[in-house]
């Protein structure tokens, strides 16, 4: 910190007010040692940006400093550090950098004996409250959810892991957004390799905007040309905290909840946090149960068609009876009655998401009775189809992850038309190259598939059913390998009850 | 890029190209639940037993409900020179496409069972939607008359034939259910010769055969006529060549070694009355056969070893005694015994290897048979029986006495 003999005051102020184009939130105050002198320090900062108690300290402190009759020379950074109670002091230099630090939520001090200016980070405005996730809810286990905020988000997770070896590093991306992203990992666990590959592909993006972390997750992603989510995305500061314990990086994005995993497998998508908050057999059968549900979401539709229009000889007879019954003056070919089913579904699972909330309702009976009940009265549906239908659109929100439901959403319609041309071969038809796509993805280089195919028969411990704590002692293979151990090799001490 | 674009339209193609060529939708099949052959003249004359699904689904609301008014099958016949011929000629007259691998059961009338049925044979083991599995029964008269039968209380008769059969042979063991496959492996084994149960209509004393075939069958308790399985017809390769009875079967289904559950009512030891008797619950049983040569002559030794319980008792003596429960044993297997070569004689007397003897010989001694093959069937005569029964009941049930008025 230089002291100088004139301040450049008055043109440093103008000049910060000109690049930001004499916008109204650009609010500077002028503290005065005497009324008739020029100013001896300039506040300036942007309105709603900042906090405004830590603001009345700072202008206080300020003020304070410009009476100061001691003589000595002023020393404005040591002064306010022994008086105001805020984060980070810095000086920047340059113009640009002062602008800059103003949008980001900092005061920034110019005046008598400064070149540049000090800039101390009072952020603050307006913010939401932690509250629970609205995506991703658990009844046992932590209810806390991120915010738009990324410091808040940040102390989330660090809150959850008390660590040194816990990192974040930040970095701004967005021409215009100037958007903060920070990069958590656990020094020490993570591969580095993954870690290398994460900030490369980061550090590639260059975008005007980013408003959502679904931006950063495809500007990373390996692949575009594939329905199947390859980066994970939670609300849940604990989901990230797990995944981080086990090896995966997170990627946290200011201005949104949703914090990005990455490398993330295939069957990542049908876990829950709550899976290992609950005991491990109840777990393991709900795991389980989505594991069907996903089979049912995928191919239930696509299966009723198939064997009720080519392969009726796999259905036994009563059922069949039952089901021709049923059929018995429905107008329209199964495949078709199906896709206009699916196709009210979909939309009234759109309009409940788009709606306004008081009327939502309304349209739950009208989408419920009118169409359901009395499309199968109008005789246009069968009433079988309305089960497969609803059923299968039950069993789909049953995993957890909604990039995976809507993945299997689409290939739900695909499987559905191929089932309506060629049957159960149809189905076969599109199954495998499916299941080729799948095997083909990758995520951060690691398979989609991974502890199935390639074959880590370790990982097998936490994926279809969750082992009790005391037999996973390692971390997941590949992603989790750096470092393995979770508990020591030897198990808790047994205590000798002797009577 | 260019190759996904390709991939995808190679897909549309595909799927737009070929169209849904073997689309069949529920509503257009005319779901067969029992087929019928008979024979008229050079004919076949088939008979189709097509279910009516929205007779039969009680389900409420919705495109159809139920209604007691209307017939839960709907039965027709058409003619051909062939099978399919007849077949093909029903979508004259029926507005589905008849659908037969929901088919139960297959009734030969005795006309076509006498010419043979090797035709059909042919169709069943040919055709990809007609399954081998079809049960078969035979019937002393025209199948069409049995197709148009109610079995009350059951609203699908074709399914409720087939229940009775496979029901029977589960649990009394009375009558064998023969598939149609069963009786095409007999037609290609040394043997040649097979049961097959014959369906008919028992009249009762009061009311005849019609009776049965309207939507009032289901409006009484006792029907005066009933659908049921009566004797067995002998079938040498497919021609059916004679009745045996139900007790003569019996034995044979004891020589087959197809005893699976049964009753057995044999007289108690001692007896004083024909009213002392008791009864034998089956619950294992296993028959061994083996061909003894002896000079020209065949000797078949049976050896059957059966375990039960004791289900119903009128013997006054004292059932703890085990001297008791031996000489029951003993009777059990004389009445077995009895059964085995009643069941034996009659083979012998229709000049039908019903009991697969020509195998075991021909598996044991080659060479005998090739001279045996010729005349094999007038043979069977001079084919003595060596029958050993071992029957063990394993508890006298929950009673060790007999409830009676007389006690020991």
């Amino acid at each position: 910190m230089n002291v100088t003999e004139k301040p450049a005051a008055p043109s440093i102020v103008e000049r910060l007010r000109y690049q930001l184009g004499g916008s109204s939130d650009f609010i500077v105050r002028f503290i005065h040692e005497d009324p008739k002198d020029p100013f001896m320090y300039a506040v300036c900062y942007i309105d709603g940006l900042v906090d405004k108690n830590l603001l009345a300290f700072l202008l206080e402190a300020v003020a304070a400093e410009a009476r100061d009759e001691s003589g000595l020379p002023p020393d404005l950074p040591m002064s306010l550090a022994s008086r105001v109670p805020v984060g980070a002091l810095t000086d920047a230099d340059s113009d640009d950098a002062l602008v800059q630090a103003m949008l980001n939520g900092e005061a920034v001090i110019v005046g008598t004996g400064l070149t540049g200016g000090l800039c101390v980070a009072i952020p603050g405005g307006p913010s939401r409250s932690v509250e629970e996730p609205s995506s991703q809810t658990v009844v046992r286990g932590p209810k806390d959810g991120f915010t738009e905020n990324l410091a808040d988000n940040l102390s989330l997770v660090r809150r959850r892991l008390r660590t040194p070896h816990l990192r974040i590093e930040d970095r701004v991306v967005g021409r215009y957004t100037r958007t903060k992203v920070a990069v958590v990992y656990i020094e020490g666990i993570v591969q580095p390799v993954i870690l290398d590959e994460l900030r490369r592909r980061l550090d590639a993006i260059d975008i005007d905007g980013i408003l959502e972390s679904g931006y950063i997750e495809e500007l990373i992603q390996d692949t575009a040309w594939t329905p199947f989510p390859t980066i994970h995305n939670t609300e849940r500061p604990d989901t990230v905290a797990g995944h981080l314990l086990e090896g995966h990086a997170a990627v946290l994005v200011d201005g949104t909840p949703f914090a990005l995993i990455v490398p993330v497998t295939f069957f990542k998508f049908f876990l829950s946090s709550e899976d290992y908050y609950q005991r491990h057999d109840i777990a393991s059968f709900v795991r389980i149960i989505r594991f069907i549900a996903f089979f049912v979401s995928l191919l239930l539709p696509s299966l009723y068609i198939a064997v009720t229009t080519f392969q009726q000889e796999m259905i036994p007879t009563t059922m069949l009876i039952s089901l021709a019954a049923q059929r018995e003056g429905i107008p329209l070919p199964a495949l078709l009655e199906a896709l206009l089913m699916e196709l009210t579904f979909e939309v009234i699972r759109e309009a409940g998401i788009r709606m306004p909330r008081v009327i939502g309702p309304a349209i739950s009976i009208v989408g419920a009775l009118v169409l359901g009940q009395a499309a199968v009265q109008a005789g246009l549906v069968s009433g079988a189809m309305v089960i497969i239908v609803s059923f299968t659109a039950i069993a789909s929100f049953v995993i957890p992850a909604l990039g995976m439901s809507a993945a299997i959403r689409l290939m739900r319609f695909l499987l559905m038309a191929l089932a309506g041309s060629f049957g159960l071969f149809g189905i076969l038809a599109g199954m495998i190259p499916l299941l080729l796509h799948l095997v083909s993805l990758r995520s951060f280089g690691i398979p989609y598939l991974l502890p199935v195919a390639p074959l880590k028969w370790r990982n097998f411990r936490d994926l279809f059913v969750r082992l009790p704590w005391r037999a996973l002692k390692e971390r997941p293979a590949v992603i989790g390998s750096r470092n393995p151990r979770r508990q020591p090799r030897t198990g808790p001490k047994k205590e000798e009850n002797r009577t | 890029m260019k190759r996904w674009s390709l991939i995808l339209c190679a897909t549309t193609v595909c799927c737009a190209l070929t169209g849904c060529w073997d689309r069949r939708e529920l509503n257009q099949l005319g779901i067969t639940a029992a087929t019928a052959i008979d024979r008229s003249g050079n004919e076949w004359v088939v008979t189709y037993q097509v279910i009516v699904p929205s007779a039969m689904w009680s389900g409420a609301g919705g495109g159809g409900s139920a209604s007691s008014s209307q017939s839960s099958v709907h039965v027709f016949t058409t003619r051909g020179r062939t099978i399919r011929e007849a077949v093909s000629r029903a979508n004259l007259e029926f507005t589905r496409e008849l659908y037969f691998s929901h088919t139960d059961v297959l009734v030969v009338g005795k006309e076509a069972a006498q010419q043979g049925i090797s035709e059909v044979l042919d169709l069943y083991l040919r055709s990809f939607d007609a399954r081998e599995t079809v049960l078969l029964t035979v019937t002393d008269g025209v199948g069409a008359q049995i197709l148009r039968q109610f079995v009350p209380p059951e609203r699908l008769p074709g399914t409720a034939i087939a229940a009775i059969l496979t029901t029977d042979q589960e649990t009394a063991g009375l009558m064998p259910a023969v598939s149609v496959f069963d009786l095409a492996k007999s037609m290609y084994s040394d043997a040649g010769a097979i049961l097959v149960p014959e369906i008919g209509i028992r009249r009762a004393d009061v009311g005849d055969a019609d009776d049965l075939e309207g939507v009032d069958a289901f409006k009484t308790t006792v029907v005066p006529t009933k659908l049921r399985l009566l004797r067995l017809g002998v079938f040498k390769g497919t021609r059916l060549v004679g009745w045996i009875g139900q007790s003569e079967s019996y034995g044979i289904d004891w020589l087959n070694n197809r005893i699976k559950q049964s009753t057995i009512t044999f007289p108690c030891p001692g007896a004083k009355s024909s009213a002392e008797q008791a009864a034998f619950q089956v619950r294992a049983a296993k028959t061994r056969v083996a061909a003894v040569k002896s000079g020209d002559a065949f000797q078949m030794s049976v050896k059957v070893k059966t375990k039960g319980t004791l289900s119903e008792s009128a013997c006054v003596k004292r059932l703890a005694d085990p001297d008791m429960i031996a000489a029951m044993e003993r009777q059990i297997e004389k009445v077995i015994q009895e059964k085995i070569r009643s069941g034996w004689n009659a083979s012998q007397r229709l000049h039908a290897d019903l009991a697969g003897f020509a195998d075991r010989i021909h598996r044991k001694y080659p060479q005998a048979w090739r001279q045996l093959k010729g005349d094999w069937d007038q043979r069977l005569e001079q084919v003595e029986l060596n029958v050993h029964v071992r029957a063990t009941v394993e508890n006298p049930g929950m009673l060790t006495n007999t409830v009676s008025d007389e006690q020991p």
